[in-house]
Parts: structure tokens; C-alpha cells; sequence
């Protein structure tokens, strides 16, 4: 990589840098529609400006970056609206200005001004860019940089909240089931961030949206897509599980609806997918409170389900002394409801 | 968008769905993988390799898996292996990728050049790893499998590196001429995880602090000896024993001092330099993939022509060898080019020696390999090395008794190495079965437990028989001992030290961003 091709005579200031991004940026638009020759010149020019502006940022490998440098670009980029350019353009650029690109945008995210983060409140103040970075899951060129770059935004509380609780949020259990396994599984990477990165966030978007997250939620757990599933699975226990959301665990175990997704998922032709279920299925069993409904069901499939609890083994490993306990138990509790009366009435 | 056309000028779409291929042959086979030749019937019967994964049998999650898909798609480098798609067909992960008809270089090596290549095509191949491998770098990625297996050529001599991170290697072919079926004559397992191991570096097998780069400039340097000598060094040996050697410095150094002169390939100069700065023991003193390319060996390098007619002319075909291979492997596994010897996997010291020479190797390849470890070192210094692998009290108790008494000690020490190996054997068999990783920490530590206690009842027999021969411990002996032990205490503080230098320097990394890799999860 030769940096050093376009390295200036005299070092730029940073507003100087930021300027020549945002004017090459801007001229993507005119240029683009003139000639190819054009274009090519201003892709140039942009690709070249964003490495000036990594060079800042990451220093060249010999030279370390200097703080007050950095900071001053921070600031800088925000007060020139370059943070909504440059994602407003990442469809435009070339390969290697977006990974440019992608890298710059995790260290501004980062930098922090005055103890401020300036690039978040900038982030806050335009949540728009977060919704624009959600629907290029759908371009497949660029889908592997946004989510980069999303990934980068989630890490922070206000930011993942904003998703989670934007109509942008629902547009993720679309996208975990495209077709293309990369970006498809990119989406997921994000998807199980926003879940799982900041519990009470997470809690108090699970209690105010309950019911329709979980319909939604539904359709992965019984998706014929290998994938989703499993995926599906694996991640409701993880965050189901979590202390801040006992009382969403509570509230889901109560759910015959959610207990036959289930006892299907038990049933599931791949040992893996009825392993996870047996995880989550064991709660519903194990709970003080069940209702009538769930006693009910449990008791009629009994002898099924003790059939298929006592096929089910981990195999070798550590795991598997709890796991025979567990299973146990649960059998134990299930035999015991199929011979309660409170079935019949 | 008229963007598409800049970096990536011929980006086909190809079809996600399993109907518009058509499988002709299954080309590799790993532990969890399959990778068929086929051809994609709405793209003018383009032909293309599909790894085939089969995702329920990777019981933690696939996070390996997405990675290196991932990890794939936003590469771009012409020296790299993209995959043209990939997509989910029930429980198995299809990922299409360019049809290499050259296959890879391992099983160019073991079908058609036994002996290895030679110098001028070495360089062409290795160049063009450098290219990929300085790419990488610069995106912050490690490669962390380099070895000739995933070294593919296609029919134009085009090189492309393969397999990111992770589980069954394409294309590699399990054929194994001698070292994979000498490492597990009896365990069919291991074949698929064996290759790895010999071209690991010794950071990465030993460090708690992590590896860097400098890994991948390690295996570099082994794949180099490899294609010279058409196998990794000390791969006649058992995969544990070669692991064992690496963590106690390879006792026999002497061994294949003896032997280098006798036989014959000869290299150059400047061949035998860049492979010895591969293959420092200090990965900071390892050049980087850039600094590599500039050296000599590489200058004048040949193109791909001179591939295409010296390598590629007349070899038979991907499907072919993979085929021959199964079949050998049916057979029998140890019975090419008179190496069944090796199926006896000698219990001592000179069993070893005996089998080297019976299976007939070059062992001027391990002196090769092993002179750029110690050529200015002292004996002693490189058992000091020690102190850098193995836990401090193993590396005590060696040093004194080796210290002291010299060569009897030193040929008891090198019974041990047999003993021990037999025991990790069992283990890594195990730890592989469960997991398609190669040797994993419970295996290394299992592996080292049995050797520290080897080496304790070693160090109590030779007390016992200074003892009986009434050699009692004068008093500046054991002011010796004492001298010795506060200096390999030194030696360790100065390795920690070390290590630490090394995570400030890898965390640097990361910040200063050279590290590219923003989502390493």
C-alpha cells in the first residue's frame, strides 16, 4: 500500500482534510453524471481523501496520530455534516474507500472530545443515518460495511435503543433469512448485538413491546430455514436468560403458544436445534406457577415427551452430567403432572 | 450503479439456490466438509469447487463458520481465494468458489513431486502467498493456516491462498504419502487435522499472550521447506512427538547436524536466508510479508508460465488424485515408498534415528530447518531457550540436569520424548474427535503434564545415581545450581517481560489501526 504516494509536502490541518473529503464527496453527485473518465477522477480523489483522514486518525503505521490532530478532526467532521455525507455516498464509493471508510468510522465513533463522545451526539441528533444504515442490508455490496459501521453504533446504549425501538428493528427478521449466507449472517451478528449488548435496554424494549416481538420472533423459531432456527433458538436463551429480563422469561414460560414452539422444536430432525430447545423447554417444566394450560399440555404428551427427553443426550463432554440431571428432573415433573387430576374438568 | 465495474470488474451473480449446479466429483474431503468440482448450468456451465459444510455437525455455534465466510467476502486480492457466493441448502452450507484445476500444492507435491519443486518454482508460488499474506496483514488479518494445502494453482498458474481460520481445509487431500498416515497409521481421525500442527509457530502452540502476525511468517517458513523438500519438516515424526519437539527445542538437533552432509538437494544461499529469517524463534525478529518480498530470493522471480510448463504440464487431474488417494488410502496406509517403518513409531531415542533412515529422508532438511534456530547459539543457550515454552519448573529441572551431566543425561532425555508422545497421542485423538481444531490447549497442557513428570523422575534418577556413585554435590555445585536456577528465573522474568512488550505492541496495533478487522466478535 502506498500511502506515501499521496502523502502532501506540507502536513494538512485537519479542517483542511475534512474539507477535501467533503468537496470530493460532493462532487461524486455532478461528476457522476458526466463521463466515466470523470467519475473515476473523483472516486480517485475521494479514496485518496479518506486515506488522509485515516492517516489522521490510525496514524500510517510509523507515525502515531497526534490527539489534539484527532480531536480537532472529530469536531470537525461533525460540524461539517461529513458523518451524514459519508453514509448518505458509502453506496457510491469504490472497494477500498469504504473499507477506508468503515475503519475511520469505528475511530470517530470512539474519539472522545471534552469527555464527550461527539460523533454519538451527532449520531443522536440525526438517527435517520441509523435507519439509512439498517435498509443497506438490502444493497449486498455494501451490506458487510453497514453492518460494520452498525455494529460500531450499537455499542452505544442510546444508539442500539434508537434501533430497537425504530420501525427499522422489524426489517432484521427479514433480513437474517436472506438468501446470502454472508450478509445474512451479518444481519444476525447485528441483530443478536442489539439483544444481547445492553440488558435493561433490552428489558424495557422486551416489556414495552412484548407481544408483537414475540410474534415476530415466532416466525424464526419455526422458519424452515436450518439456519434461523438454530440461530433463533440459541439466542432466545441467551437473552431470555438474562438477569434483566427474568420478568420477560417469566411472562413467556406462562405461554402455552410458546411451549408447543417448543415441544415442536424438541422434535426438530437436528440434535443440536432439540439440545437448545430442551434449554428453554425445561423453564416451562419448571415452573412453580405454571398454568392450567401448560400442566395440561404437558400431562396429555406425556408419554411422548418422556420418549423423546430420554433419546435426548449430549453425548460426550462436561456438560452432560447437568444436562442428565436436568433432564431428569424434568421427566420427574412431567410424569408427576400426567397423574394430577386437576386435567380432567 | 456504475461503480460496480471499479474494483471488482467481473462480479457475476451467481444463483443461491442448490438446483442450478450440477455436482460432477467430489474433490477433498475434510471432517466436516466436501468439496465437489460442478458446474453452474445457468452460467454457461461455468465450472466452480463448492465446499460443502455440514453446520450440524459444528455443535457450539457457527461462529467459525460465519467468520470465515465473512471474513472471505470482504477480502479482495487476486493472490486470495474469493468465493463467488454462498448459501444454506437444508443443514449444509454450500460456498462456491473458483474451480482451482491445478489443486492444491500438497497434492501437487504428493502426487508428482515427492522430492519437492524446485528453487525458481518454490519462488513463483511463495511470491505470490506474499502478496496475499502482505494484503492481509494490511487489513489486519491474520491467515493463521499457511501450508501448502491451502496453496491452490489453477490450470493458468495462477496461486491463491486459501481457507480462512478455520475447519477442513479445501482442497487439501487426505492422501498424506507418509506423514499423515505415519502420524495415524491406526487412527483415521487425525489425518484431517494432522497437516496443521507442524507449521504452527512456536508462539502459537506455547503463548499465553497471544500471536500476531509474525504466526503466519512462522508457517510461511515451513511451507517454504515444504515445498522443498515435499513435506513439513519433522512430519515423519508423529504429530505429537513434532509438538513435543517444538516445545523442548528439538533435542536432537545434534542428530541432524550428523546427517547434513550426506544428502543432496542443495539450495541457495539466499534461499536458505529467507527461510531462516522465517523461522526465528523471536517472532519480532521475523521479517514482515512486506520486508519478505524485497528479499533476494525473490528477485527475477519467474511468472506463472514457467509454473504452467514445470509443474502443471502433465499432472494428472484434481479428480484423479483424489481418487488415487482414496484408494491408497483404502489399502493400506503405510505402504508407499517402503515408509511402513514408520507405522512402528520408535519407543527410543535411536529407534527414531533408525526409522529416519530407513524412510529414506532428506535429512538435510532439518538441518536446513534448524540452523537458522541456533547457528550462533551455544548449546546451552538453546536449552535456556526453554524457559520460554514450557513452565517454569520443567525448564529448571531440564536445565540443571542437561547443565550438569551432560551427554548421558541428555541421551536419557531423549527417551522421553517417545514415552510422552505416546501419551499425547491418545489425548490429541480424543480432542480431535470432538472438535475439527487441531490441538487445543487440554491436549498441550495434558501433553506437557506428562512431560514434566517424565523429566521429574528422570531428574530423581539421576540424583539417585550421582548418589550411588557416591558423586555427592560439592559445595560449588550447588552453588552452580543455584547460580543457574536464579538465571533461568531471570531468563523467564525477561520473557514475561516480553510477552507483555508484545500485547502493548499488539494492542498499539489495534489502535493505531493497522488492525482493519473492526468486527472480530
Amino acid at each position: 500500500m502506498s500511502f506515501s504516494f499521496f502523502k502532501p509536502s506540507r502536513p494538512k490541518t485537519p479542517q483542511e482534510v475534512v474539507r477535501a473529503v467533503k468537496d470530493s464527496l460532493m462532487a461524486l453527485d455532478t461528476k457522476t453524471v458526466v463521463d466515466v473518465k470523470a467519475l473515476e477522477k473523483a472516486m480517485e480523489e475521494v479514496e485518496k481523501n479518506l486515506v488522509a483522514v485515516r492517516c489522521m486518525l490510525c496514524g500510517d503505521g510509523e507515525v502515531e496520530p497526534n490527539i489534539d490532530q484527532v480531536s480537532q478532526l472529530v469536531l470537525e467532521v461533525c460540524k461539517e455534516d461529513v458523518l451524514a455525507l459519508v453514509i448518505h455516498k458509502l453506496p457510491n464509493l469504490g472497494w477500498e474507500a469504504r473499507k477506508d471508510l468503515v475503519h475511520c468510522w469505528s475511530v470517530l465513533l470512539k474519539q472522545k472530545v471534552d469527555s464527550k463522545y461527539c460523533s454519538v451526539e451527532y449520531i443522536e441528533n440525526h438517527f435517520e443515518l441509523l435507519d439509512f444504515l439498517v435498509v443497506c442490508y438490502d444493497n449486498k455490496e455494501i451490506a458487510l460495511n453497514c453492518g460494520l459501521m452498525l455494529r460500531e453504533c450499537i455499542k452505544f446504549p442510546t444508539l442500539a435503543k434508537y434501533i430497537l425501538e425504530s420501525a427499522s428493528f422489524e426489517l432484521f427478521f427479514k433480513f437474517v433469512e436472506l438468501p446470502n449466507f454472508d450478509v445474512a449472517s451479518d444481519a444476525f451478528s447485528t441483530f443478536k448485538d442489539l439483544l444481547t449488548k445492553h440488558g435493561t435496554v433490552v428489558a424495557e424494549y422486551l416489556t414495552a413491546h412484548y407481544d408483537e416481538f414475540f410474534d415476530l420472533y415466532e416466525k424464526l423459531l419455526t422458519s424452515p430455514n436450518y439456519v434461523t432456527r438454530r440461530q433463533s433458538l440459541k439466542l432466545l436463551s441467551e437473552f431470555l436468560l438474562e438477569a434483566p429480563n427474568s420478568h420477560i422469561m417469566k411472562r413467556y414460560v406462562l405461554e402455552v403458544r410458546y411451549l408447543k414452539v417448543m415441544m415442536t422444536l424438541l422434535k426438530d430432525s437436528s440434535k443440536n436445534i432439540q439440545i437448545s430447545a430442551f434449554h428453554i423447554f425445561k423453564v416451562f417444566v419448571a415452573n412453580p406457577n405454571k398454568p392450567r394450560e401448560v400442566k395440561v399440555i404437558l400431562a396429555k404428551n406425556n408419554e411422548r415427551l418422556v420418549e423423546l427427553l430420554d433419546n435426548l443426550s449430549i453425548g460426550k463432554g462436561s456438560e452432560d452430567e447437568q444436562f442428565e440431571e436436568e433432564k431428569e428432573l424434568i421427566i420427574k415433573e412431567i410424569k408427576r403432572l400426567s397423574c394430577q387430576p386437576i386435567l380432567d374438568s | 450503479m456504475a461503480q460496480e465495474h471499479d474494483q471488482e470488474p467481473k462480479k457475476l451473480k451467481f444463483p443461491l439456490d442448490s438446483s442450478s449446479y450440477k455436482i460432477l466429483d467430489e474433490i477433498g474431503v475434510g471432517v466436516s466438509a466436501i468439496v465437489y468440482k460442478a458446474i453452474c448450468t445457468p452460467m454457461n456451465s461455468t465450472v466452480v469447487a463448492i465446499k460443502s459444510i455440514d453446520l450440524d455437525q459444528s455443535r457450539a455455534d457457527f461462529d467459525n463458520v460465519r467468520w470465515e465466510i465473512k471474513t472471505m467476502s470482504l477480502l479482495s486480492h487476486p493472490n486470495i481465494l474469493k468465493a463467488h457466493c454462498s448459501f444454506t441448502v437444508g443443514r449444509r452450507l454450500w460456498v462456491v468458489m473458483p474451480f482451482m484445476s491445478a489443486g492444491s500444492l500438497q497434492s501437487i507435491i504428493s502426487s508428482s513431486f515427492p522430492d519437492g519443486l524446485s528453487e525458481p518454482c518454490i519462488a513463483v508460488v511463495l511470491k505470490a502467498t506474499l502478496n496475499a499474506l502482505s494484503y492481509l496483514h494490511n487489513q489486519g488479518h491474520l491467515h493463521r493456516d499457511i501450508k501448502a494445502g491451502n496453496i491452490l494453482i489453477d490450470s493458468n498458474g495462477h496461486v491463491k491462498l486459501a481457507d480462512f481460520g478455520v475447519s477442513a481445509s479445501i482442497y487439501e487431500s487426505n492422501t498424506g504419502r507418509g506423514w499423515a498416515s505415519s502420524s495415524c497409521s491406526s487412527r483415521l481421525m487425525l489425518t484431517d487435522v494432522a497437516g496443521t500442527p507442524y507449521w504452527m509457530a512456536p508462539e502459537v502452540i506455547h503463548s499465553h499472550t497471544g500471536y500476531s502476525f509474525k504466526a503466519d511468517i512462522w508457517s510461511f517458513g515451513i511451507t517454504a521447506l515444504e515445498l522443498a523438500h515435499g513435506r513439513p519438516p519433522l512430519s515423519h515424526l508423529p504429530l505429537s512427538k513434532s509438538l513435543i519437539m517444538k516445545i523442548t527445542k528439538r533435542f536432537r538437533f545434534s542428530d541432524y547436524e550428523k546427517h547434513k552432509k550426506d544428502h543432496g538437494k542443495k539450495f541457495s544461499k539466499a534461499f536458505k536466508d529467507m527461510v531462516a529469517s522465517c523461522l526465528d524463534q523471536d517472532p519480532s525478529k521475523r521479517p514482515s510479508a512486506e520486508k519478505l518480498l524485497k528479499h533476494p530470493f525473490f528477485k527475477n522471480c519467474r511468472g506463472l508460465d514457467f509454473l504452467v510448463k514445470n509443474v502443471l504440464h502433465g499432472l494428472p487431474s484434481v479428480e484423479e488424485r483424489f481418487k488415487e488417494s482414496k484408494v491408497l488410502h483404502g489399502i493400506s496406509t503405510g505402504s508407499d515408498n517402503g515408509e511402513e517403518e514408520e507405522g512402528t513409531e520408535g519407543k527410543t531415542g535411536s529407534e527414531i534415528v533408525k526409522i529416519r533412515r530407513i524412510s529414506g529422508w532428506n535429512f538435510n532438511e532439518e538441518g536446513f530447518e534448524l540452523d537458522p534456530v541456533f547457528p550462533t547459539e551455544s548449546k546451552d543457550d538453546s536449552i535456556v531457550k526453554q524457559v520460554r515454552f514450557g513452565g517454569e519448573t520443567i525448564i529448571r529441572d531440564r536445565k540443571i540436569e542437561l547443565g550438569e551431566s551432560g551427554d548421558s543425561v541428555e541421551s536419557s532425555g531423549r527417551s522421553s520424548p517417545g514415552l510422552i508422545a505416546e501419551e499425547t497421542k491418545v489425548n490429541a485423538h480424543g480432542e480431535n474427535e470432538k472438535e475439527d481444531k487441531g490441538i487445543d490447549k487440554e491436549t498441550m497442557v495434558g501433553g506437557l503434564m506428562v512431560l514434566k513428570k517424565s523429566l521429574d523422575e528422570q531428574r530423581q534418577n539421576v540424583a539417585n545415581l550421582i548418589g550411588m556413585l557416591g558423586g555427592e554435590v560439592s559445595g560449588e555445585e550447588q552453588l552452580v545450581q543455584v547460580i543457574e536456577r536464579l538465571r533461568m528465573e531471570l531468563e523467564s522474568e525477561k520473557q514475561k517481560n516480553f510477552d507483555l512488550e508484545m500485547e502493548l505492541e499488539f494492542n498499539k496495533h489495534l489502535i493505531s489501526g493497522a488492525y482493519n478487522g473492526c468486527d472480530t466478535e
